[in-house]
């Protein structure tokens, strides 16, 4: 692999980007962290100083972020950078993220902003829409108004579209087990068969196996390009199910991947890492389970 | 020229593209007169929002409403319809200044915004409010927009482990 396209592909990974989102910033950490770790070494000179330059610029943005997340993942970072970085890179480092960590103390402290109204709830619900799937797990947990309005249906519904894809409004076998444990108190007349978006969901992040630990990024099978989950809300969806891409296809891409694929050992084609998407891991599941069955059978 | 009087009585005058930024303002004018009262809007606020429909007013000039709103007939097959986010980078840079606030004055402004029928300006707020949200634990928003706790210990704890799938690898 030329150090062209090992450029290219850290270029790729947009980290610099995504450390200035505030919302990113964790997950961004993580990964450098893991980068620094696993594959600084193998770098070429050139690239390795863009990773300490990153490094550098993430212990600068710490002041900025101000969430308990940002703080715990500048300090995988520190570490890895310690373990990671010769001497001297090393010393600035850590001498960067000690005043970034005075910084972020003074500014948490003047930081309080006064005032505070209650928000009606078709409000709340037209502010979620703009959240990405953590984000809006994490203000259904604020208050109870707050709950309402972020365990809203309608929000689930267009989220799981948007990740998971469903063409249909009430979509495959899968989703409709979730349909009947709801059914019971309220008698409506007509048999509407309703989905509880957010059950299906959370059931998906439950039992799916690769979406177990809900990703920082995703890969898109069908444009093979890395998307960050939290871009990804009710109102904006990804541009393959925007330009009505029959099948949308997003798979987890969890950090080791990415340094696996910052190295050259995989690809981002639907092909290389396709045992990883849950259809797959069902039919592996399956597979395990084939076995007896069609020995019984014979 | 349009006459807009705020709640505590100040009178502003606006050229009619800068007010028929409000679909409220345009409908009343459309069979009313020129003078329109808003009761609910305090002249702080009304200001604000003058001076944002100024903005857009001069930028979109006329172009936009009659393809947008065709666009927006299109796209509103689902339940809920959005507005389409602004596209000039010059103008987005001015909004984004422009939202540079307190919570609370995000808030009075949302709240005439919406009143006015602005789409744009309430979608503009509400996702700066979304913003602030984003990325951070539900203590942390708590202590952004000042809101208190109402869940009782026991009730947080069920919703924190009913949700715990979200936070695992954090």
């Amino acid at each position: 692999m030329g150090g062209a396209t090992v450029g290219k592909r850290y270029e790729e990974l947009g980290l610099a980007e995504a450390l200035s989102r505030r919302h990113d910033y964790s997950a961004a950490c993580h990964e450098l962290a893991l980068i620094l770790r696993l594959a600084y070494a193998h770098l070429p000179k050139n690239l390795q100083s863009v990773v300490f330059q990153d490094t550098l610029s993430a212990f600068r943005l710490l002041p900025e972020v101000q969430t308990g997340y940002g703080i715990s993942s500048a300090n995988v970072l520190l570490q890895a950078a310690e373990a990671a970085l010769p001497k001297q890179k090393k010393a600035i480092a850590v001498s960067e993220f000690k005043h970034a960590a005075v910084a972020y103390k003074r500014r948490s402290k003047s930081q309080q902003d006064e005032g505070s109204i209650n928000l009606p709830h078709d409000v709340l619900v037209h502010i979620f829409s703009f959240l990405d799937v953590r984000s809006l797990v994490s203000a259904s947990l604020v208050c109870w108004p707050w709950n309402a309005a972020a365990t809203d249906n309608g929000l689930w519904h267009m989220l799981y579209g948007n990740l998971f894809h469903c063409d249909n409004m009430v979509s495959g076998e899968e989703d409709n087990k979730l349909v009947h444990e709801n059914e019971d108190g309220l008698t409506g007349t007509n048999p509407v068969i309703s989905v509880y978006w957010l059950k299906a969901f959370r059931r998906r992040c439950q039992d799916g196996l690769s979406w177990k630990l809900l990703p920082a990024r995703v890969i898109c099978g069908p444009c093979q390009s890395m998307i960050w989950l939290s871009s990804i809300s009710c109102r904006s969806e990804h541009k393959c199910l925007k330009d009505g891409n029959q099948k949308l296809n997003l798979r987890p891409m969890l950090p080791n991947k990415v340094v696996d694929y910052l190295l050259g050992n995989i690809e981002l084609e639907a092909s290389s890492d396709s045992d990883d998407s849950d259809p797959e891991d069902l039919s592996q599941l399956r597979k395990l389970w084939a076995y007896p069955r069609f020995a019984g059978s014979n | 020229m349009i006459k807009l009087v705020s709640g505590d009585g100040a009178e502003f005058e606006v050229e009619e593209e800068v007010a028929f930024q409000s679909k409220i303002i345009k409908d009343i004018v459309a069979d009313a007169d020129d003078v329109i009262p808003l009761p609910t809007v305090s002249s702080k606020v009304l200001i604000q929002v003058i001076e944002y429909c100024r903005k857009h007013a001069a930028v979109n000039s006329f172009p936009l409403s009659p393809s947008s709103s065709a666009a927006a007939a299109a796209s509103s097959s689902s339940s809920i319809s959005y507005s389409k986010p602004v596209s000039d980078p010059a103008l987005r840079a001015w909004d984004n200044e422009f939202v540079k606030l307190n919570n609370s004055s995000l808030f009075d402004i949302v709240i005439a915004a919406n009143y006015l029928d602005i789409e744009e300006l309430v979608d503009l707020v509400l996702e700066t409010v979304a913003d602030r949200i984003k990325g951070k634990q539900a203590q942390e928003i708590r202590r952004q927009f000042n809101i208190e706790n109402d869940f009782t210990p026991e009730e947080e704890e069920a919703l924190r482990r009913e949700n715990s799938w979200a936070f695992q690898n954090n």
